[in-house]
């Protein structure tokens, strides 16, 4: 009876066979992407696989230390002892491929490894975040990538919570959203603009001149810009809309943002026109109506992008130009100068800002109003 | 001598998923005139967003709508079979809204919204739905029609206006 039988190593055998070659399996079929962050991580890897081998061991060698006692008879030693290797096999198999097969699980480690600091200093960690944006950008197809920028979305609102934050510790974290959107293709990218959109919009949002740089609230408003210039190609215009809606909503505390927010608007627009989108372009301009409406009377930037916009509007065709003289005697009450002060100050901006097709157009606008009796007086720049 | 000009103009929110579709044709007139700030919110998230952070004049909700990331509409939407339609998440939205109801979960109402400022501009105009946007006290409510002008939106927009204005 006790000790009678033998060990049965070729069961131990297979157990500890599936213990090692389970996620090792598992592992070498990961996407190159995941593969690369786990590569970094051996010591966490190791630490997560070693440990069920160890417990292996451990009941295993127990199974043996019991049967050689002779305290219990042979059956009930090893239906215990291979039960619970079968159990340890089994969750094994189940956490594995969830612990490292799923794009979710990986982007929320790197999110955790990211925000280790972050309760005491403010800031991500920056090898992490890389770590991140990357696994992001490489995962395929597009709907893969969602999770980092999910991750990225619940990084970006903890950091703007904190006590410590002083509107300087986004940057990479946008730059970051914006190039997983750019590097997406095909329709499905357009899943990716919420989420990316969502994190600028939280540096826009937690913007206080009063206790905070600017840094991150720039940054966020380039990342939409850029993002606007790329909706165009998306097929969607709500997309578009949504972005430049973002743009144009400036409130309150975030007036020192009004130039930024008016020139990448203008930029969305610009690019808009060039490519016939005109919805897009007449969104644009109501992005840039409502900051008018905002800061008026207004001049500088602002006023200079609207026109430049207009000018883009005039040329573009009749009905253009119809919607452009429309708008503008919309508008031109708002201006802190007279029209014609405003159109002659953005001719020599867009020649500065080496804009030269805008300075054209504008100049065929000036023209055109002139010839019809537009109210437009000769002014000094050109 | 012109009149002094208006320190801000009206802001309408319009809460619709299917703007992809219907934003050129809808949206531009609303868009070429310029009178009216035309906020879009494709989502019942971003839609609450919007509105606790902002007040509008007026508001036109669709009746079907994703969740957005929000997890008590993401819940309301499993429960419904992760189905839209049958979700009717813009009515369960006005009766948070409007209906007094608590909701645990999510935050405070605007206080600012009052039916007179809402619009129901959605395709499901089923008798129950009806009956219970009229509890709500909404009286502006368009069914999509495919024979509707192409200025309906800003038609719905002007109505609340000028409803609240008298």
């Amino acid at each position: 009876m006790n000790g009678g039988g033998e060990i049965p190593f070729d069961a131990l055998v297979t157990f500890f066979v599936l213990l090692i070659g389970l996620p090792a399996v598992v592992l070498q079929a990961l996407p190159v992407e995941t593969r690369r962050v786990i590569e970094k991580r051996r010591g966490l890897v190791a630490r997560d696989l070693g440990l069920p081998i160890l417990l292996a061991l451990v009941v295993s060698g127990a199974t043996i230390a019991v049967y050689r006692m002779g305290i219990w008879s042979d059956g009930p030693v090893w239906s215990t002892g291979l039960g619970t290797l079968a159990l340890i096999c089994v969750v094994t198999a189940l956490v594995v491929p969830r612990r490292y097969g799923q794009r979710d699980a990986i982007a929320a480690l790197l999110g955790r490894e990211a925000a280790a600091d972050l309760e005491g200093t403010g800031r991500l960690q920056e090898e992490a975040l890389h770590d991140l944006v990357e696994f992001g950008r490489r995962s395929e197809p597009v709907r893969e990538k969602r999770p980092a920028l999910d991750v990225m979305r619940g990084l970006a609102d903890r950091v703007c919570e904190h006590p410590d934050y002083h509107g300087d510790a986004l940057t990479d974290l946008i730059d970051g959203a914006v190039a997983i959107v750019l590097e997406s293709r095909g329709g499905a990218r357009v899943q990716l603009v919420g989420p990316a959109l969502a994190v600028m919009r939280q540096a826009v949002r937690a913007f206080d001149p009063a206790r905070s740089g600017h840094t991150d609230a720039l940054s966020a408003i380039h990342g939409m810009s850029v993002l606007g210039i790329e909706s165009l190609s998306m097929g969607n215009p709500s997309v578009t809309q949504t972005i430049t809606q973002s743009l144009g909503w400036s409130r309150g505390k975030d007036r020192a943002l009004t130039m930024s927010r008016s020139q990448a608007l203008f930029e969305v627009g610009m690019a808009a026109i060039e490519r016939g989108q005109t919805l897009g372009a007449m969104k644009v301009l109501d992005g840039l109506t409502s900051l008018i409406y905002a800061n008026a009377p207004v001049e500088g930037e602002l006023a200079r992008d609207t026109i430049g916009l207009f000018a883009h509007f005039w040329t573009s065709g009749e009905t253009g130009r119809q919607f452009a003289r429309f708008r503008i005697a919309q508008l031109e009450d708002y201006f802190m100068r007279d029209i014609a002060a405003v159109v002659d100050a953005t001719i020599e901006h867009c020649q500065l800002r080496a804009l030269f097709a805008t300075a054209d157009k504008v100049r065929i606008m000036r023209r055109e109003m002139q010839e019809s009796g537009s109210g437009l007086v000769e002014g000094a720049g050109g | 001598m012109a009149p002094p000009p208006p320190p801000t103009r009206p802001r309408a929110l319009w809460i619709e998923d299917g703007a992809r579709s219907e934003l050129s044709h809808l949206s531009g007139p609303v868009l070429y005139d310029g009178r009216i700030e035309l906020v879009l919110a494709e989502d019942l998230t971003t839609a609450v967003d919007y509105l606790l952070e902002e007040e509008f004049d007026a508001v036109i909700v669709d009746v079907r709508l994703p969740p957005g990331d929000d997890p008590y509409w993401k819940e309301l939407h499993r429960r419904a079979g992760r189905d839209k339609v049958h979700a009717e998440l813009g009515l369960q939205l006005l009766r948070w809204l409007l209906g007094g109801e608590e909701r645990p979960g999510l935050p405070a109402r605007p206080a600012w919204l009052t039916p007179k400022r809402v619009a129901v501009f959605s395709v499901d105009c089923k008798t129950e739905i009806l009956d219970t946007l009229h509890e709500l006290g909404i009286e502006v409510i368009q069914q999509k029609r495919a024979d509707l002008p192409d200025t309906i939106l800003r038609e719905l927009i002007d109505r609340l206006i000028e409803a609240r204005r008298s």
